[in-house]
């Protein structure tokens, strides 16, 4: 059963990425800690996420950096959410995403991956190389007042709007 | 041996040890991450003239989602005599035939055998939350529900080891970098306690003490004074110095013999407020465990359920259960001197 659920995984990250395309880091800063404990906490809750290969943690500046496992799918809102369960919330959210080949980005360009889709705002169109990072623009990727600022920007506009993620350069 | 039991609970979680770091003797309205078990033993010392009374209580706590924490507390002590007694109305606990007899010219305190108390059951919700960087505030409801049915001898109700009953309240606090403020108030509704003495006394003696409805206002304050700066690993202690400002109004209490309401003449029973300061010094180990001493001193009237100062001592960790371990220490070897292996 384990099997075929990896098979189907491979499959489906074939059918919707470039191949070899991920996520393999995200830096993420988080609000509301004080003190090394509340820090270790978030860490900890992060940990528990599959996709997780290691966490570190910047304790004086309150951000940590979180890579992942080599071909793992990846979910972004998972790791806010592993914030929020540690009893805190998320200041910024950056994600490295690489893939082998250069890709033309466009205002309103969507990207899938994995089941998801990236909605690209605010942006300068032009050929992105094969590293970029995305900042999440959401309610669970930044602070109520710097979300307002964004809102009224957000339209998703791309065929799967279910699970649309907006993104930014 | 307890002494001995003790220690080595002190040592297996100043070893194993995770906590917010947070106030000694009062609640944060910050809640237990969701999913994480804490444990806590804690211990409250006074000297009674000759008898050093003592409670020890243990803690389980529990992050059932991020925002609603659940605790069970069970406590024992030495601060009760199996019967109420027999002069309730009167006694008082500094004079001849309360609680305290002279020996050799010297007042003693009574012994009173060690009594399993009860249990205490607590939730905590947080209702509100505002982060930032370095700083949060938030609002917490609480509520508890205590079993203990033991010979409380005064008016003040206290749900951890005197008095069944339950409480309910509002927790606001405040994080700001090194500093933390946190104000509670709680009502607290506690039962009767009665007792049939049969011994001796015929027709039996029924005796209900009503103890008095309690209004309790906590201010406490706390700043990280070591270290200055976090150096990146989790291992390095913290030092968190306290005080803490534990305040309660009460009602006076109702002393009814087989059905006639007794002439209350000690103020034990009759109604009262005080506040007592707590200074307090906390022991961050691992970043996951914490040691914390405090000692009570009444700044305004004084309690009569206990003698000053207070001892208060606790250990605390939480488990996380997470098979991924966090970042071992990155704090480097100092480097090696230029001659070295010359």
């Amino acid at each position: 059963m384990k099997r075929l659920i990896f098979l189907l995984i491979t499959v489906a990250l074939f059918l919707t990425a470039n191949s070899n395309a991920q996520f393999v880091s995200v830096e993420i800063g988080v609000n509301g800690l004080t003190c090394s404990a509340c820090t270790r906490s978030v860490e900890m809750s992060i940990r528990k996420l599959d996709f997780v290969a290691d966490v570190q943690m910047d304790l004086e500046n309150t951000q940590g950096t979180i890579t992942f496992k080599p071909g793992s799918t990846v979910d972004i809102e998972k790791i806010a959410k592993a914030v929020v369960s540690a009893g805190f919330s998320v200041r910024f959210l950056n994600a490295v995403y690489k893939t082998d080949s250069t890709f033309q980005v466009s205002e309103n360009y969507c990207m899938s991956y994995s089941g998801a889709t990236y909605q690209f705002v605010k942006v300068t169109a032009g050929k992105m190389p094969g590293n970029i990072t995305m900042k999440f623009i959401g309610k669970e990727f930044l602070p109520a007042d710097e979300y307002k600022k964004w809102k009224d920007s957000l339209k998703a506009q791309c065929k799967d709007s279910k699970s649309t993620y907006f993104v930014t350069l | 041996m307890k002494c001995k039991a003790l220690l080595f609970l002190a040592l297996l979680f100043s070893i194993a040890s995770s906590a917010q770091e947070l106030y000694p003797l009062t609640e944060p309205a910050s809640t237990v991450p969701q999913g994480v078990l804490g444990g806590r033993i804690m211990s409250q010392l006074y000297q009674e003239y000759s008898q050093t009374r003592q409670m020890y209580a243990t803690r389980i706590m529990y992050g059932l989602t991020s925002k609603l924490t659940i605790e069970v507390t069970a406590s024992t002590s030495n601060h009760h005599d199996t019967l109420l007694p027999p002069n309730l109305t009167k006694h008082t606990h500094n004079a001849q035939g309360g609680n305290v007899y002279t020996a050799d010219n010297l007042p003693r305190g009574i012994y009173y055998p060690f009594i399993f108390a009860g249990y205490n059951f607590y939730a905590k919700y947080r209702v509100y939350s505002n982060d930032a960087e370095k700083s949060h505030f938030r609002i917490a409801l609480f509520a508890d529900y205590s079993t203990i049915d033991v010979a409380h001898d005064e008016a003040e109700p206290e749900l951890l080891d005197d008095n069944g009953g339950y409480e309910g309240g509002i927790i606001v606090t405040k994080l700001i970098d090194r500093w933390a403020f946190s104000f509670t108030t709680d009502y607290i509704v506690p039962h009767d306690f009665t007792q049939t003495q049969t011994k001796y006394i015929w027709p039996p003696q029924v005796t209900t003490l009503q103890y008095g409805r309690a209004l309790e206002y906590d201010f406490s304050i706390g700043y990280r004074f070591f270290p200055n700066v976090y150096m990146n690993d989790y291992t390095q202690n913290n030092f968190n110095v306290y005080v803490e400002f534990l305040g309660k109004s009460y009602n006076g209490a109702e002393v009814n013999v087989n059905g006639v309401v007794g002439n209350i003449q000690t103020p034990l029973l009759e109604k009262g407020y005080y506040v007592e300061m707590y200074p307090g010094i906390q022991w961050i180990i691992n970043s996951n465990a914490r040691a914390e001493l405090s000692v009570g001193y009444p700044i305004l009237g004084e309690s009569y359920i206990h003698f000053y100062p207070v001892y208060d001592l606790a250990v605390q960790r939480y488990f996380y259960f997470s098979k991924s371990k966090p970042n071992p220490p990155v704090r480097k070897p100092p480097p090696l001197p230029a001659n070295y292996g010359e």
